[in-house]
C-alpha cells in the first residue's frame, strides 16, 4: 500500500531538539528553588533485617533538619512502587517505611534538611538496632522449602486475582498451556534443551532518579519529577500520603532517560510527605550509586527451554520454564514474566506450548521495567536453541528460521491466554516485514561469507530475529486535547510523557498531518496532569500506537470543526472542503485555517476550534526485527570484539524516520552492552561491589561496532498512518545473535550472560 | 577536601617544597585523583598549575625529558616519542581525564590500575625530583620500590621523567573490560637487542599488581636469548610464576594467570616487531 | 572561604568559595545550568565544559582550582535564533533525544574539531569517548559531527 503523507515519514525538525541542544532546556534539578531543601534517604546496610529500634531524636534535634520520618510516624500503607493502572497487576508490599529492611539499600528513613552535608550528617545521627535475618539471594533457592520468608508481614497482598504466596517467596506466577508438550516431544526427531540466565543490570539513564516537591499558595502539591508516569504518581503519591488526588499537580518537565527505570513510583512518596511535614519545597536526587542500589533493575532470570522439531525443520512444541529474580519487591514481576511469554512464544507458531513463571523474592535490589520487558530475557534461550536445531539438522539458521517463523495473517494462542495479570487479546498478525528484515539484514552483513579466523582471532556471524507488542490492549488510554490559535496555529496538549523518546515531535506530526498544516504549527505541551488529559504514561510501546491513536482521533475532530466554520465562511457544503497545508481548498476562493480562527473566535456564532479524544487499542501489533552480529573472539583472552552489528526493524511506518532509527541505535547499543560487559557484582552479604560507571561498564564511541540500521517500512491499519511501536523491540536482539556469532566462531556456546571475557575464555577452556 | 582550608598557588617550584614539607597538605596537579577525596586530614592544597616550568616536554635523539605537569594529550601530541609510551597514555581514561591527567600524578598517585608508571619502568625512566636539600634523580624501579606516598614524604616533588633510548624494541598492552575502563592488567617491555640475541630486558607489570613493578624472573630468562616464541613463552611462564595476583574483584586468581601468559607473550610479540 | 575570579561565557565573577566547592556546583550555582550533574564522580561527562579551550570534566576540578581561568558553556556555543553549526547538525541529524548528555557533547565535539578540523570517525570517536549516552547508541551523534566539521571548514574559507 503506497502512502504519501506531507508531515508523517518526513524528518521533521525535533521540537524541543534546539532548546536542549542550546542548553535552555530546564531539567527537574534545574528547577528548584533557592530554598529548596535537600531531601535524602537513609539505606540498609544490611541484606534481610529486622529493626528493632530507632531513634530519630539527635537527627531532629540538628540545626537545619525540618522533617525526618521512618515507619513509625508516617501511615503504613500496602502499596506498589510500579507505574501501572488501576488496580495494578503487582504486588501491595511495599510501604513508604517499614520496621523490615529486605536489601541492602532498602529505605530506613528520610531526611529534609537545608543542605546536602546537613542532610548526611543527620542521617549518621539517625539510631537503629537491626536484627540481622538470614537472607536468600538464589530466586530458585528463595521458593524452595525452607527458604527465609522475605514478605512475613500479614498486610502485603494482590488486589486483583492472581497466584501469589509470600510464605514461599512467591511474588508472582502464571502457567498457560496448549496441546500436548510431552507427548509431542516424545515423537520429534529433535529436541533441544537448555537453561540460560541473564544477570541485573541498570538503565543507566544519565540522569538519575529526581524529584522536587513544593506546596502551592493553596495547599496544593506540586510534583515535579524525572518520571515516565504523571498519572500514577499523581495516584500512587495521594495513596502514600494519604491526601486526595484534586491536592496533587505532577508535571513532567525534560527529563534525562528512563528506560523504564521511571516507570516507577520510586521517591515521589517520600519527596512529597518531606514536603507537608516541613511546609517547604524539597528536592531529592539520586545519587549515581543510589541509582544501581536503590531504584529498579532488570529482572535476572533462568530460564529452561525445550524445542522440539521434525527432520524436516519444522517446530512442533515448545516448553519454557522462566524464574525471575524480583528481589526484595514486586514491582512488574507478573507482567514482566507474562511478556516473557507472550512477546516471544509467538515467534514460532505452533500447537504444542506449555508456559510457566515464576518470579520469586530475593533480598537483593528490585527488578521493574526495563525496555524489553520480559522479552530480553526469553528470547535468549528460544534464539539461541534455534540455532541449536539448526546445528543438529546441518540446516542454515537463517533458513530455519525463515521456514518457521510467524507471518501475516497467522495468530498464537498465546495471545489470548497470557496478558498482563489479566486476560490476554486474541490477535492476527496484520503488518509483517520480518522475511524483509531477515533478507536485507542478511545482505547487510553479507551472511553467506566465510569468515576466516587468524592466529588466535576467531570470526563468526550470528542472528536472533524478534518481535514485541505495541501498547497493552483494553487495558491502557491515552488522551489529547487539541486548540486552534488565532494565526493557524494549535495547542496540542497530551498527557503522553516524552522521556528523549520525541513523542512530542511524532504526535505533532500526526496531528498535522490529520488535520492538513504543517507540523511547525503544532505547540505540544505534554505531561502536566493538571492541564493535559491523562495518559498512561512511555511504557509499553505504547506512545506512538496508543498515544498517537487519541492525538488522530482529537485532530480529525478539530478538521471536521475547521472546515464546518470554513463551510460557513464560504457558504458551500462542508464535503466539498479540505485542507490542505494550512489553506482550506475547494470552495468559492482560498481561505487560510487562521482566517477559519479568527472568525470562530470573534466574528459570529464565536467559539473555541477544540476538540479532546481519548483512545484505547484493540490489539497489540507486534514490530519486528532480525539482528546480525559479525564477531572476532580472542581465543587467549576471550575477548569478544563485534565488527559490524545490523538491525533491520519492521515498525510499521515510520512516522519520522531519524526518531525510529535513533530508538533503534539506542536499544541496540544497550542490549550489545547488556550481552557483553553490563553486571552487577555483589559480595556474600548481598552488596552491590559495582555502583558506578567505573565498574559497571556501558559502551562508549571507542567501544561501538560498525552499526547498520534499515528500517523495513510496513503498513499496519490498526496503527496511526500505519505505524507500530520501534522503541523497545531491538534492545533484546543482542544476546542471543552474539551468542550465536561465538558458536559460530568457535565452537562454544555461552549460555549465561554477559559474555564477560573470563567466561568465554573459560568455556573456551572448557571445551578444549 | 572536606576540611581544606588553604588553597595555594605557589609560583615557584623552591616555594612548592617548602610548603610541601607540612603532613597535611596535598599536591594538585591534574586533579582527578584529588577532587573527591574524603581524607579528613588534608588542610592544604598546593595546586601547582603556575609552574611553568614543569610543563615542557623536551625530546632528542638520545634522549626525553617530560615535565611533571605534562599532560597525557600534550604527551600524545610530541612527535618522536616512543611508541609504547604513547599507547600507554592513550590507554588511560578517556578524552577529558587526559587533558588534565599529568605525568607526575600518574607516577605520584600509587592506585593499581595507572598506566603510564607500566610503560616507564620498562624503559627505565629515571624520575627528578626536588626538594628543599635539592634535586635528585630515582631510577623509577627505586621510586616505586615504596608507596609512592612514602617516597614523596616530607617536600618532596616530581619535577620531571627523564629517558634515555636504550631499547631497541618496547611495548605497551592494557586488558579491560572496555575501552575507557580500569586496567585488569597492563604490561610494558623494553628489549635492548643486539646481533639478534637480547642483550638486555625490561618485562613490568600493573593492575594485577597493586603497584606497578618489573618482574626480574621474566626479564633474566629472556636475557642471551634469541627473540621469539620459545623465548617469550617462557618469559611469560617466569612472570606468571612469580607473581602472586592481588584480589580482584571483577575477575578471578585463575583469569588473571591466564591473561598474564598470553598477554606477556603479546607484549613481546608486539615490542619485537617494532623498531625504535 | 577562598577568593577566585572566572571568567564564565565572557563574564567576570568574583567570589569566595568553599575549598571543597566543585567547578560543576559553582557553575549551577551561579546559573549555569546546562552543565549537568549525572554521576558527580567523573564517569559519565554530562559537566563537560571548556576549561581555557581544554575539554575537562567539571565535577573533578575545583573551583579554586579554575581560579584566574576561562570557562566556556554550551550557552556561549549559540542560541536558538544564531546556533552554532555543531547545535544545527546534532538536532538535525537526530543526535538528540533526552538531551541530557548533549551541552557537554557539543562542547567535546567542538574541541575535538579545534584539534582535527577534518575528523576521521577515528577521532571523532575518541574525541567523545568521555562522553556517555544511553540514548542514542552514538551513530547519529558521530554523524553530526562530521556534517558540522564540513560546514566549519566551509565557513572559515569564506
Amino acid at each position: 500500500m503506497t502512502n504519501t503523507f506531507s508531515q508523517v515519514g518526513t524528518n521533521v525538525r525535533k521540537v524541543d531538539g534546539m532548546a536542549l541542544a542550546t542548553g535552555g532546556s530546564l531539567f527537574v534539578a534545574d528547577l528548584a528553588p533557592e530554598n529548596a531543601l535537600c531531601g535524602m534517604i537513609l539505606t540498609s546496610p544490611h541484606a534481610h533485617a529486622r529493626i528493632l529500634r530507632m531513634d530519630i531524636s539527635k537527627a531532629e534535634a540538628l540545626d537545619g533538619v525540618f522533617a525526618v520520618l521512618y515507619h513509625g510516624n508516617v501511615p503504613r500503607i500496602l502499596h506498589t512502587t510500579a507505574g501501572q493502572g488501576f488496580p495494578e497487576p503487582s504486588p501491595y508490599d511495599t510501604v513508604m517505611f517499614d520496621n523490615k529492611v529486605r536489601y541492602v539499600g532498602d529505605r530506613v528513613a528520610a531526611v529534609a534538611a537545608e543542605t546536602p552535608e546537613i542532610a548526611a550528617r543527620a542521617l549518621s545521627l539517625i539510631e537503629v538496632e537491626y536484627e540481622i535475618l538470614e537472607p536468600v539471594f538464589d530466586p530458585v533457592k528463595a521458593l524452595q522449602p525452607g527458604a527465609p520468608v522475605i514478605h512475613d508481614e500479614p498486610d502485603a497482598h494482590v488486589i486483583i486475582p492472581v497466584a501469589y504466596d509470600k510464605d514461599r517467596n512467591l511474588a508472582a506466577f502464571v502457567e498457560t498451556a496448549v496441546g500436548d508438550v510431552d507427548g509431542t516431544l516424545a515423537r520429534c526427531d529433535i529436541v533441544v534443551s537448555g537453561t540460560y540466565t541473564t544477570q541485573y543490570a541498570q538503565h543507566c539513564p544519565i540522569e538519575p532518579h529526581i524529584t522536587l516537591c513544593e506546596l502551592d499558595p493553596y495547599g496544593r502539591v506540586r510534583i515535579t519529577s524525572s518520571t515516565q508516569v504523571p498519572w500514577h504518581v499523581r495516584r500512587i503519591v495521594a495513596q502514600c500520603c494519604e491526601i486526595p488526588v484534586r491536592r496533587i499537580r505532577v508535571i513532567k518537565p525534560r527529563i534525562g532517560g528512563g528506560f523504564g527505570a521511571k516507570q516507577e513510583v520510586l521517591i515521589e512518596d517520600v519527596c512529597t510527605m518531606l514536603c507537608l511535614r516541613s511546609g517547604q519545597p524539597v528536592l531529592m536526587e539520586y545519587s549515581r550509586k543510589d541509582e544501581f542500589v536503590s531504584s529498579r533493575t532488570r529482572h535476572p532470570s533462568v530460564c529452561t527451554t525445550t524445542l522440539g522439531f521434525t527432520k524436516d525443520g519444522k517446530i512442533q512444541a515448545i516448553r519454557m520454564h522462566m524464574v525471575l529474580n524480583t528481589g526484595a519487591y514486586g514491582s512488574h514481576a507478573l507482567t514482566v514474566g507474562s511478556n516473557c511469554g507472550s512477546k516471544v512464544l509467538p515467534m514460532y507458531p505452533c500447537e504444542h506450548i506449555e508456559f510457566k513463571m515464576e518470579g520469586a523474592y530475593t533480598n537483593l535490589p528490585v527488578g521493574g521495567a526495563y525496555r524489553g520487558y520480559g522479552a530480553t530475557q526469553a528470547v535468549f534461550s528460544v534464539e539461541c536453541l534455534i540455532d541449536e536445531v539448526a546445528a543438529k539438522l546441518g540446516r542454515d539458521p537463517l533458513e530455519l528460521r525463515v521456514q518457521n517463523h510467524i507471518r501475516s495473517g497467522m495468530g498464537s494462542p498465546i495471545f489470548k491466554a497470557l496478558g498482563e495479570g489479566t486476560e490476554g487479546v486474541e490477535m492476527t498478525i496484520g503488518s509483517c516485514g520480518l522475511p524483509e528484515c531477515i533478507s536485507l539484514g542478511a545482505e547487510a552483513i553479507e551472511w553467506k561469507k566465510p569468515r576466516a579466523s587468524s592466529g588466535r582471532k576467531a570470526r563468526g556471524v550470528g542472528m536472533a530475529i524478534l518481535m514485541q507488542g505495541s501498547s497493552i490492549p483494553h487495558v491502557d488510554m491515552g488522551a489529547a486535547t487539541i486548540k486552534l490559535n488565532e494565526d493557524g496555529s494549535f495547542n496540542l496538549l497530551m498527557g503522553a510523557t516524552d522521556l528523549g523518546t520525541g513523542s512530542d515531535t511524532v504526535l505533532s506530526q500526526i496531528a498535522a498531518e490529520e488535520i492538513g498544516v504543517d507540523t511547525a504549527m503544532m505547540i505540544p505541551l505534554s505531561s502536566d496532569t493538571d492541564v493535559t488529559p491523562f495518559d498512561v504514561g512511555a511504557y509499553a510501546s505504547s506512545t506512538t500506537y496508543l498515544s498517537g491513536g487519541a492525538v488522530k482521533k482529537a485532530a480529525l475532530l478539530i478538521r471536521h470543526q475547521i472546515l464546518e466554520v470554513a463551510a460557513e465562511m464560504l457558504r458551500c457544503e462542508q464535503d466539498k472542503l479540505s485542507i490542505e497545508a494550512g489553506r482550506i481548498l475547494g470552495g468559492a476562493k482560498v481561505i487560510t485555517v487562521s482566517d477559519v480562527a479568527l472568525h470562530s473566535l470573534y466574528s459570529h456564532n464565536q467559539k473555541q476550534i477544540m476538540a479532546s479524544a481519548s483512545h484505547i487499542t484493540e490489539k497489540s501489533p507486534p514490530p519486528f526485527a532480525a539482528h546480525f552480529v559479525d564477531v572476532e573472539v580472542d581465543l587467549d583472552t576471550g575477548f569478544v570484539k563485534l565488527l559490524k552489528y545490523v538491525s533491520a526493524v519492521d515498525c510499521g511506518t515510520t512516522i519520522h524516520p531519524k526518531l525510529a532509527e535513533g530508538q533503534t541505535e539506542g536499544a541496540t547499543m544497550n542490549g550489545i552492552s547488556f550481552a557483553l560487559t553490563e553486571e552487577y557484582l555483589f559480595n556474600e552479604k548481598g552488596r552491590m561491589l559495582n555502583p558506578s560507571f567505573g565498574h559497571y561498564k556501558i559502551f562508549t564511541t571507542t567501544d561501538m561496532p560498525e552499526m547498520v540500521t534499515i528500517m523495513v517500512p510496513t503498513y499496519e491499519t490498526t496503527g496511526p498512518y500505519g505505524a507500530k511501536s520501534v522503541s523497545e523491540i531491538s534492545i533484546n536482539g543482542a544476546l542471543p545473535a552474539i551468542s550465536n556469532a561465538i558458536f559460530n566462531a568457535c565452537g562454544v556456546r555461552m549460555m549465561h550472560g554477559p559474555f564477560t571475557p573470563e567466561r568465554v575464555a573459560r568455556a573456551l577452556r572448557e571445551k578444549a | 577536601m572536606i576540611n581544606v582550608e588553604k588553597f595555594i598557588r605557589p609560583e615557584t617550584i623552591g616555594a612548592a617544597v617548602s610548603l610541601l614539607k607540612a603532613p597535611d597538605c596535598i599536591v594538585l596537579a591534574g586533579g582527578t585523583g584529588v577532587t573527591l577525596s574524603r581524607d579528613p586530614n588534608v588542610r592544604t592544597v598546593i595546586d601547582l598549575s603556575d609552574l611553568q616550568e614543569l610543563k615542557s616536554i623536551d625530546i632528542t635523539d638520545e634522549r626525553i625529558r617530560l615535565g611533571a605537569m605534562v599532560t597525557m594529550t600534550q604527551l600524545r601530541r610530541a612527535s618522536g616519542l616512543p611508541a609504547a609510551l604513547v599507547t600507554a597514555a592513550r590507554a588511560i581514561g578517556s578524552t577529558p581525564l587526559r587533558n588534565v591527567i599529568t605525568v607526575g600524578g600518574e607516577l605520584a598517585r600509587g592506585v593499581y590500575w595507572n598506566d603510564l608508571p607500566v610503560a616507564l619502568l620498562a624503559m627505565d625512566a629515571v624520575v627528578e625530583i626536588a626538594s628543599e636539600a635539592g634535586v635528585e634523580k630515582l631510577p623509577i624501579a627505586a621510586f616505586l620500590a615504596e608507596h609512592p606516598k612514602k617516597t614523596l614524604a616530607g617536600g618532596k616533588l616530581i619535577t620531571a621523567v627523564e629517558i634515555e633510548r636504550r631499547f631497541t624494541h618496547v611495548g605497551y598492552l592494557k586488558f579491560a573490560r572496555t575501552e575507557v575502563d580500569y586496567a585488569i592488567c597492563n604490561l610494558a617491555c623494553g628489549l635492548r637487542v643486539e646481533d639478534g640475541v637480547i642483550r638486555e630486558a625490561r618485562v613490568a607489570v600493573g593492575a594485577i599488581v597493586p603497584l606497578a613493578r618489573r618482574i626480574p624472573e621474566a626479564e633474566q630468562s629472556l636475557v642471551g636469548t634469541a627473540p621469539g616464541e620459545e623465548a617469550f613463552v617462557r618469559a611469560a611462564k617466569a612472570l606468571v610464576e612469580a607473581i602472586e595476583p592481588r584480589p580482584d574483584f571483577r575477575v578471578s586468581r585463575e583469569y588473571q594467570r591466564q591473561l598474564m601468559e598470553s598477554l606477556t607473550r603479546r607484549v613481546l610479540e608486539a615490542a619485537s616487531q617494532s623498531e625504535q | 572561604m577562598i577568593p577566585i575570579e572566572l571568567d564564565i561565557n565572557g563574564q567576570t565573577i568574583e567570589m569566595e568559595v568553599a575549598p571543597d566547592l566543585t567547578l560543576l556546583d559553582l557553575l549551577r550555582a551561579v546559573g549555569v545550568v546546562s552543565v549537568k550533574k549525572g554521576c558527580g564522580e567523573g564517569d559519565c561527562g554530562a559537566c563537560g565544559v571548556l576549561l581555557d579551550g581544554v575539554y575537562v570534566k567539571s565535577c573533578l576540578i575545583l573551583a579554586a582550582q579554575a581560579s584566574g581561568r576561562s570557562v566556556e558553556t554550551v550557552e556561549s556555543l549559540g542560541n536558538v535564533e544564531h546556533p552554532h553549526p555543531l547545535q544545527t547538525a546534532f538536532v538535525d541529524a537526530g543526535a538528540v533525544q533526552c538531551g541530557f548528555c548533549i551541552p557537554s557533547m557539543l562542547l567535546a565535539a567542538k574541541s575535538l574539531i579545534e584539534d582535527h578540523p577534518e575528523p576521521t570517525v577515528e577521532q571523532i570517536r575518541e574525541g567523545l569517548d568521555g562522553n556517555l549516552c544511553r540514548c542514542t547508541g552514538y551513530v547519529k551523534q558521530i554523524e553530526a559531527v562530521q556534517t558540522a566539521a564540513a560546514v566549519m571548514k566551509e565557513e572559515d574559507h569564506d
